[in-house]
């Protein structure tokens, strides 16, 4: 059961998209290409059942801020 | 609310054709190689076809002569052809015309040219089907395809590693008998740029947005379409889904909570067709249960304008030549 409070969970369900590519610039989402942020809203929608747009994503910095987003968003 | 169904029309055969030209994304040199690889692993589009010589027509054209051939249909019988493309050869006038006499199809067929793209194919299902029973027309072609790579910025990484060309032909018949299909059809102007072409500019294409559309509307779609034919998605086959790219079509799948095994997918090896995609699946992924069984399918197509769509159809044993290739 995933819970929504955990950000550690919430990490690793994003990092685990990537598997091991862009490890270096994981943490900073201004910088993300578009595909990048297409996975994201993708584990996202899976995982939390929150469907975030491209620009809700390029509006927050970093990936608590990201984890705050879909709390409000649920 | 756009829901159609359509009587005594039944789906004979199936054909589709690409060209001869395969690109790999892996030879693309528009992005690095991490670039590379996280875009083939995600939107699964390796290979692709890309026109030369071929057009939207001759694509087409190979499709139906192939598909007349192995049906052995007497060509006076055809009283109907509709053409979808985006890309056709000319501007004026419809290119249906011209295909009509290239196939050497009667003057008594009429023809008619639709402007869609990836759910052009159900959009051209739903109009041959409904102009069939309205007339009782015999037998009828539906000729779906692009040559879109023609149309592409070739340096735009949004739009060039995933679109291809592919043609293709489906024969559909008057029958007796209670066949249904059941149609949802949907359209959402608001949406009219994200995927756009501007006259003398190559198309764009506004990737996120395309996907968020995508997951927040084709399975209610499908759901809807399924509830007003009284069917539920456990007796469904197949649904096969226009090819946009692996990530999206895996978020409309995990919404209609099916399995990957009723889900085929052609994307690898021949990309975003634009509106043949549909055909190109059924060629490519369903030949043997289509020639050989019954089939119940759900066809859903989503994209440009824009639009999008699903039918609920059932084939049986129909005519589906190899997938053909077009020097």
């Amino acid at each position: 059961m995933i819970d929504l409070n955990d950000f550690d969970q919430f990490e690793k369900i994003i990092k685990d998209q990537f598997q091991g590519v862009y490890e270096k610039r994981f943490n900073q989402l201004k910088d993300w290409s578009s595909m990048q942020i297409l996975i994201v809203i993708s584990s996202i929608d899976e995982h939390y059942d929150v469907l975030l747009t491209h620009e809700e994503i390029k509006s927050v910095g970093n990936l608590m801020d990201l984890h705050e987003l879909v709390r409000t968003k649920k | 609310m756009a829901l159609l169904t359509t009587h005594h029309i039944q789906l004979k055969g199936v054909a589709a054709s690409v060209p001869s030209n395969v690109v790999s994304n892996r030879d693309l040199n528009i992005l690095s190689e991490e670039d590379k690889e996280l875009l083939i692993q995600t939107t699964g589009i390796e290979k692709r076809r890309v026109a030369v010589n071929q057009t939207s027509e001759s694509l087409c054209i190979a499709a139906a002569d192939n598909l007349l051939t192995e049906l052995n249909w007497d060509k006076s019988e055809i009283e109907i052809l509709i053409f979808v493309t985006q890309t056709p050869f000319q501007p004026i006038p419809g290119s249906s015309t011209k295909i009509q006499s290239e196939l050497g199809l009667s003057k008594n067929c009429m023809t008619l040219d639709i402007n869609q793209g990836c759910a052009g194919y159900v959009y051209g299902l739903s109009v041959i089907s409904s102009m069939m029973e309205a007339g009782r027309l015999k037998k009828g072609l539906l000729l779906v395809g692009d040559v879109i790579t023609k149309e592409l910025d070739e340096n735009d990484q949004s739009t060039t590693p995933i679109f291809s060309d592919a043609g293709s032909a489906s024969a559909l018949e008057f029958t007796d008998d209670k066949s249904s299909m059941h149609f949802k059809l949907q359209a959402d102007g608001t949406g009219f740029e994200v995927i756009h072409q501007a006259k003398d500019e190559a198309m764009k294409m506004n990737g996120p947005a395309v996907f968020n559309f995508g997951l927040k509307e084709v399975a209610s779609n499908i759901n809807d379409l399924l509830s007003n034919a009284e069917k539920e998605i456990d007796k469904v086959d197949f649904v096969v889904m226009h090819q946009a790219n692996k990530l999206l079509n895996e978020g409309i799948r995990r919404r209609l909570k099916i399995s990957l095994d009723k889900v085929p997918y052609s994307i690898g090896n021949y990309g975003n067709t634009s509106c043949a995609t549909i055909p190109v699946t059924l060629v490519d992924q369903l030949r043997d249960q289509l020639q050989n069984e019954e089939v119940q399918l759900i066809l859903s197509g989503f994209g440009v304008g824009l639009s999008w769509g699903s039918v609920n159809l059932t084939t049986n044993k129909i005519v589906c030549p190899k997938m053909i290739i077009v020097e």
